[in-house]
């Protein structure tokens, strides 16, 4: 071989791919031996190790905890959208078709039926909460 | 338990799974980038954020890929965007003192083991990392391009061309 670039190329490939070819030229012999002696002196950084630390499950826990956050936040926000939503919906719909009576009954039969509703439903929901 | 099963649960988010996965991977993970950064405080940042990275992203590993491989490419782009933010000349920490068997037991001075770690240096961040898969990974040149996503024929170039800058610095240093 020649060129030398292609000479050393061809020298790196067959010391990594570790290749049965034979070399002839004595130059590239000399080369393949300044090659091996060069890459054999980087071997003493191989093992090099500093005195550092990461807590896997510490991370594990950290990045749960950030998921989650993210999670919460855009189902708030889909909620608080969805809430805006049916609201101008209502109010469209109560404007257009001038229902204000009817959703005054509606509001007034809504404020005293919720608390009928919600009370046994929170009682419930903390004594379960409590047996666990 | 498998790594294709460990996988499967780690991605539904168990997090002894995910511990499993992270133990098995961290000490080929530690190696690369305290080889990429040559600085201590650098690769402990590095090393955090790659693995909270990991983990944040488990779902869009492909399990077809080796684990390994897609932890050493989250690691690359995340000191090649510490490089860029930092804009930083980078270069040893004169005062790092390794844990390895020292440089008595091994029969080397500790300046050829600085003149090696700062040979390394020399390179850019992208032939480092090449040269250090490579040589002390034993990573197939595939391997290497899936990690660094890039074409096989560039990981050859790469490679060739960081082995030039350690037979040009070892001569200079008249270390060989």
């Amino acid at each position: 071989m020649n060129d030398p670039e292609k000479s050393m190329n061809y020298l790196i490939d067959k010391y990594y791919d570790k290749t049965d070819d034979k070399i002839d030229i004595q130059q590239d012999k000399d080369m393949q031996k300044k090659l091996a002696s060069s890459l054999d002196k980087m071997n003493a950084i191989k093992d090099m190790d500093f005195d550092i630390d990461v807590n896997i499950m510490k991370t594990i826990v950290s990045a749960q905890e950030i998921s989650n956050k993210k999670r919460v936040f855009i189902e708030t926000l889909g909620f608080g959208a969805l809430c805006i939503s049916l609201l101008l919906t209502v109010g469209f719909i109560v404007f257009k078709f001038r229902l204000f009576t009817q959703v005054l009954y509606a509001e007034l039969l809504i404020f005293i039926i919720m608390p009928f509703v919600i009370i046994p439903f929170a009682k419930y929901a903390s004594m379960k909460e409590g047996n666990l | 338990m498998d790594e294709r099963e460990t996988l499967i649960q780690a991605k539904a988010g168990n997090k002894s799974a995910l511990n499993s996965l992270m133990t098995e991977n961290y000490p080929l993970l530690k190696g690369y980038i305290i080889k990429m950064t040559g600085n201590p405080d650098i690769a402990q940042d590095i090393l955090q954020e790659t693995m909270l990275k990991a983990v944040l992203h488990i779902n869009k590993f492909i399990p077809e890929a080796k684990f390994s491989t897609w932890l050493i490419k989250i690691a690359t782009n995340v000191y090649r965007d510490y490089l860029r933010k930092n804009k930083i000349q980078e270069e040893i920490d004169e005062t790092f003192e390794s844990r390895s068997p020292g440089p008595e037991e091994i029969s080397i001075s500790m300046e050829e083991f600085k003149s090696i770690m700062s040979i390394l240096m020399k390179m850019s961040y992208e032939k480092r990392a090449v040269f250090i898969l490579k040589h002390y990974y034993g990573y197939k040149y595939e391997e290497i391009a899936a990690a660094l996503d890039c074409p096989v024929g560039t990981v050859r170039s790469r490679l060739h061309s960081a082995v030039d800058i350690v037979l040009n610095e070892m001569e200079r240093r008249k270390m060989i």
